[in-house]
């Protein structure tokens, strides 16, 4: 691996840390716990730009890192983002390599199920199928947060191009 | 190219309109009966700790609520709604919430486990796996 790869994969994990520490500090506390998902920015950015391991590395890092920053390492809110984390990647990676299928689509689908992945824990954890009141709020708000992540991507891809050399 | 972008665009409006259509009959299915009555359940390891009517409650009061030995919270109620004042929990998530005085909101305290939950009265009883 290049050096500037690696450069470039700190960077990432890096932004991907802010943005998830700031987005807990966002408060929409009408869903505790919840994130919406703007790390995601990062995520989806690095799905189309690097392999898919390097991809899932950024996107554990920044879970492990911002957990540690806001102490919640290990608790409750911790494997809340971890599941909404890894399943969004998952279907993120699967649906980019399917033919015709636009960015926003695959943005929008990482963050319903980044949602669904982080009630899901929820439901589990505390034991109570009540959570599930959460539910519509969270799918309705994986819209905007879907389609700004998405065109945020999108118009990244525009302008950032890695040399080949550095793809390899 | 057009139909390029038509091919690219109707599964995103499928997608959204799936998700918005989902969610309202969610909505309409988990949104509280008007004019019945609420109860306000407290919740701590699967069991109902503290339990008050709200349609009952006229002027705020104070209430404390033992969840275990040692482990208090307070809780403020009034005609219809509740809210969290104190709880010795880190992230005071169970805190910020405020007034709540449906069953789509919750008040769910992730550090400490426990839950409010409102409901009506006649509402089917908690399922706790
Ligand atoms: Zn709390």
């Amino acid at each position: 691996m290049k050096l500037r790869r690696i450069v470039f994969i700190s960077l990432l994990i890096a932004i991907a840390s802010i943005l998830g520490y700031v987005e807990s500090l966002i408060p929409i506390t009408l869903v505790p716990g919840v994130k919406l998902g703007l790390a995601n920015i990062v995520i989806l950015f690095s799905i189309y730009h690097f392999k898919w391991y390097e991809a899932l590395i950024i996107t554990l890092i920044r879970i492990v890192l911002v957990s540690l920053v806001l102490g919640s390492f290990l608790n409750v809110g911790f494997f809340m983002s971890l599941s909404g984390g890894l399943l969004s990647y998952l279907l993120m990676v699967l649906l980019k390599n399917i033919k015709n299928i636009s960015i926003l689509f695959v943005s929008i689908s990482g963050a319903l199920v980044h949602g669904l992945g982080q009630i899901s824990v929820a439901i589990i954890v505390m034991g109570a199928s009540q959570v599930i009141y959460y539910l519509p709020l969270i799918m309705l708000l994986s819209i905007p947060t879907g389609v700004i992540v998405g065109v945020l991507v999108r118009e990244l891809n525009k302008h950032i191009k890695l040399e080949k050399e550095e793809i390899e | 190219m057009n139909s390029d972008k038509a091919k690219k665009i109707i599964p995103v409006i499928i997608l959204i309109s799936a998700v918005v259509i989902i969610s309202l009959i969610l909505l309409i299915i988990t949104r509280h009966k008007k004019n019945e009555e609420i109860v306000a359940k407290i919740y701590y390891e699967n069991s109902v700790i503290y339990e008050v009517d709200l349609s009952k409650e006229d002027d705020v009061r104070t209430v404390e609520v033992e969840l275990k030995e040692g482990l208090v919270i307070k809780i403020e109620v009034k005609k219809d709604a509740i809210r969290v004042i104190d709880a010795p929990c880190k992230r005071k998530d169970c805190m910020k919430m405020s007034w709540t005085s449906s069953p789509n909101k919750p008040i769910v305290c992730l550090d400490l486990h426990y839950m409010i939950i409102l409901s009506g009265k006649s509402d089917y009883d908690v399922v706790i796996e």
